[in-house]
């Protein structure tokens, strides 16, 4: 019988930033940012066919073609870090505004079910009924729904609690746990 | 947690796919205005309705660019069509995929309703939501659905099965929580 990994925390500025990285992260998957620039290396293509072979096009495509150009090395190397930013902005402003109303909650991971226990949420969730689970270098979210999760920042546990933690949900979600990194390349 | 002297009403239910799909196209159609499928494809009808005045006067006028509004006219018409008549069906599909993302929601549980909150309890879990945090009531003949909670966003609750009585508690109480901000879907026009 395992022991459960049981955890106390408020969610803080820092942990709520990291929150909005790893839902972004959740969202846009690993195939959508190889599709984002596999169409940034088409277009750096196409823009450098112009400036090569311009008596095939016309003469006065150079401004075109810069633009192209532009826009692929936009989308190859600087998307991903401009989208972080923002939402990392995003995620301060609201947090220093108050808007996301966070109170305390207790997590506990034990064999089949998780408990979640707040102020206005108390739950005993089996592993079966999670939408989906990530887990980040800094935070842990299960989903419930596709629009409703619950974040556990990983400050508030070990690393031995981390690790059983993710095998936990490795074990019980299979398939629906995905995890930056390995097993992302795994699938 | 508040005493329960207030008066309260208890639901037992389950809410289905239709009973979510309906309640969230009901929602949404007094949440976001703008959004409504009436609304877009008026646009798109006035740019097509602009467009088309000008092929008139363009060719009056012997421009002999015609075929510039023409291609805008008749481009607008097609996607205040397909807007009119792609909108609800996408619409039904994504509230259909967000309920069936969630096993919870599937639940037979208990809604028990007060004049501030309402505390949601099934086999899985038990939630209190206060009213202060909802932004949009609708009421339908077949039930009451508030938008905005905190855990869970969308709030049901089914009439079906009700007393007469105890339906009057429910409207009064839901009336008390959203004073003059809950509406009526379908809308009903005043004679």
């Amino acid at each position: 019988m395992m022991k459960p990994v049981t955890v106390s925390f408020a969610i803080t500025r820092e942990d709520f930033i990291k929150e909005a990285e790893a839902r972004m992260k959740v969202q846009l998957t690993a195939s959508v940012r190889a599709c984002i620039r596999i169409c940034g290396t088409i277009m750096l293509c196409f823009a450098c066919l112009i400036f090569v072979r311009k008596k095939i096009f016309y003469a006065d495509l150079n401004w075109t073609a810069a633009a192209i150009m532009a826009i692929a090395v936009f989308l190859i190397f600087l998307f991903m870090p401009t989208l972080g930013l923002a939402v990392r902005k995003n995620a301060s402003e609201r947090f220093n505004a108050g808007s996301i109303k966070a109170t305390a909650k207790t997590v506990s991971f034990a064999e089949d079910v998780v408990k979640i226990n707040a102020e206005r949420y108390k739950a005993k969730i089996p592993y079966s009924m999670f939408y989906a689970a990530y887990a980040d270098e800094a935070t842990i979210l299960l989903y419930t729904a596709v629009n409703e999760c619950c974040s556990i920042p990983k400050r508030t546990m070990s690393i031995s609690e981390q690790e059983q933690v993710e095998g936990l949900l490795a074990s019980k979600l299979k398939q629906k746990f995905k995890q930056e990194g390995a097993r992302e390349w795994m699938r | 947690m508040a005493k329960s002297a207030s008066p309260s009403i208890v639901v037992e239910q389950k809410v289905t796919v239709e009973d979510y799909s309906r309640a969230a196209s009901a929602v949404r159609y007094f949440s976001a205005p703008f959004k409504r499928r009436s609304f877009r494809a008026l646009i798109f009808i006035t740019v097509a309705a602009v467009s088309a005045s000008l092929v008139f006067s363009c060719r009056s006028s012997g421009f002999g660019r015609e075929k510039i509004p023409e291609a805008i006219a008749i481009i607008s018409a097609a996607v205040a069509a397909a807007i009119w008549f792609l909108q609800p069906p996408a619409e039904s599909r994504s509230a259909k995929r967000l309920f069936s993302s969630c096993a919870l929601m599937s639940l037979p549980e208990k809604v028990t309703v007060y004049r501030d909150r309402v505390v949601i309890e099934n086999s899985c879990e038990s939630i209190t939501e206060y009213w202060t945090d909802f932004f949009a009531c609708v009421e339908t003949d077949e039930m009451i659905a508030a938008a905005g909670g905190r855990e869970r966003f969308l709030v049901i609750v089914k009439k079906r099965g009700l007393a007469e009585k105890q339906l009057k508690i429910l409207s009064s109480l839901f009336g008390y929580a959203f004073e003059g901000r809950i509406h009526r879907f379908p809308v009903r026009r005043k004679r």
